[in-house]
């Protein structure tokens, strides 16, 4: 039975949530990314949200992200008055040997962006394309 | 001839083998009608015809058994793809509700204002503006980054 379950990735996170809730609502940018258009990115499944960072969204993202990070291998934050203003963290594997990141950053325009990637990609290529000056 | 009046007259004292018998059965089968035995006759080829009748019978009783077990292992066939076409169709349906409840196994898409869009190219671009907001400018967040890979 196991083998038609379709088995979605992050599905074990709570920011999943936040995709679920406000993807598609208006003034939300979703953007669902799996298989073959990533390949060469060595992700196999990359999903981002942009919205307004504004109350009830705000507190939801903040305790999605309380929640997820408890289980975070590695934690980078900007925290200001309490309020999680960027945040990168690496999630364990679960044993399926792939790399698993959230990404968040509330931007200066008011818009919060929160990105789950997974792949091969190897964290220090991810902070390289993170702060890669251009 | 006499042996056979001895052993008939054996078998109505109630004293023949069961071989005895069945030669009896045999004898009078075979028997002319116009031998001075023949008055017994029928009694030995009613049991042949009995047996003959039992067998037939049993023949025929066997053959809806045969008839039953093949139409049970149809039906068992049946059941068995019923529930296979059940499991099918209801993983089907499960994972178009998944599909729809979450769309996080949609195809490639980007959703602007609810309205969704599948062209790769929109996608990706929308793909890397995300990416290019969570980028740092704060040199704080990269110099800490840095420190916890070394």
């Amino acid at each position: 039975m196991s083998l038609f379950v379709v088995s979605v990735s992050g599905q074990d996170l709570q920011i999943n949530n936040i995709f679920e809730k406000y993807g598609k609502l208006k003034g939300s940018t979703m953007v669902l990314l799996s298989g073959e258009a990533i390949r060469d990115y060595r992700l196999s499944s990359y999903r981002s949200i942009t919205l307004k960072y504004a109350a009830p969204v705000s507190d939801d993202i903040q305790q999605c992200l309380d929640h997820d990070k408890r289980q975070a291998r590695k934690i980078k934050e900007v925290i200001r008055n309490g309020v999680i203003r960027s945040g990168y963290y690496q999630l364990p594997d679960e044993g399926k040997k792939i790399n698993r990141y959230i990404l968040f950053k509330i931007g200066e325009d008011q818009q919060a962006t929160l990105i789950y990637m997974e792949g091969d990609l190897k964290s220090e290529e991810l902070i390289n394309k993170l702060f890669l000056r251009e | 001839m006499n042996e056979i009046k001895k052993m008939h007259e054996k078998y109505f004292r109630g004293e023949t083998t069961r071989e005895e018998e069945m030669l009896l059965r045999r004898y009078f089968c075979d028997l002319d009608a116009s031998d001075e035995q023949s008055e017994v006759r029928p009694l030995f080829t009613y049991f042949a015809e009995e047996a003959s009748v039992n067998e037939f019978l049993r023949a025929l009783r066997e053959d809806p058994v045969v008839v039953h077990k093949n139409k049970s292992r149809s039906i068992r066939i049946l059941k068995i793809a019923s529930l296979a076409a059940s499991l099918l169709l209801g993983v089907i349906f499960l994972n178009r509700n998944m599909r729809n409840d979450y769309s996080l196994t949609d195809e490639n898409s980007v959703w602007i204002n609810g309205e969704k869009i599948t062209q790769i190219h929109v996608v990706r671009s929308y793909a890397k503006k995300s990416f290019e907001k969570v980028k740092s400018e704060e040199d704080l967040l990269e110099e800490q980054l840095r420190f916890v890979l070394e």
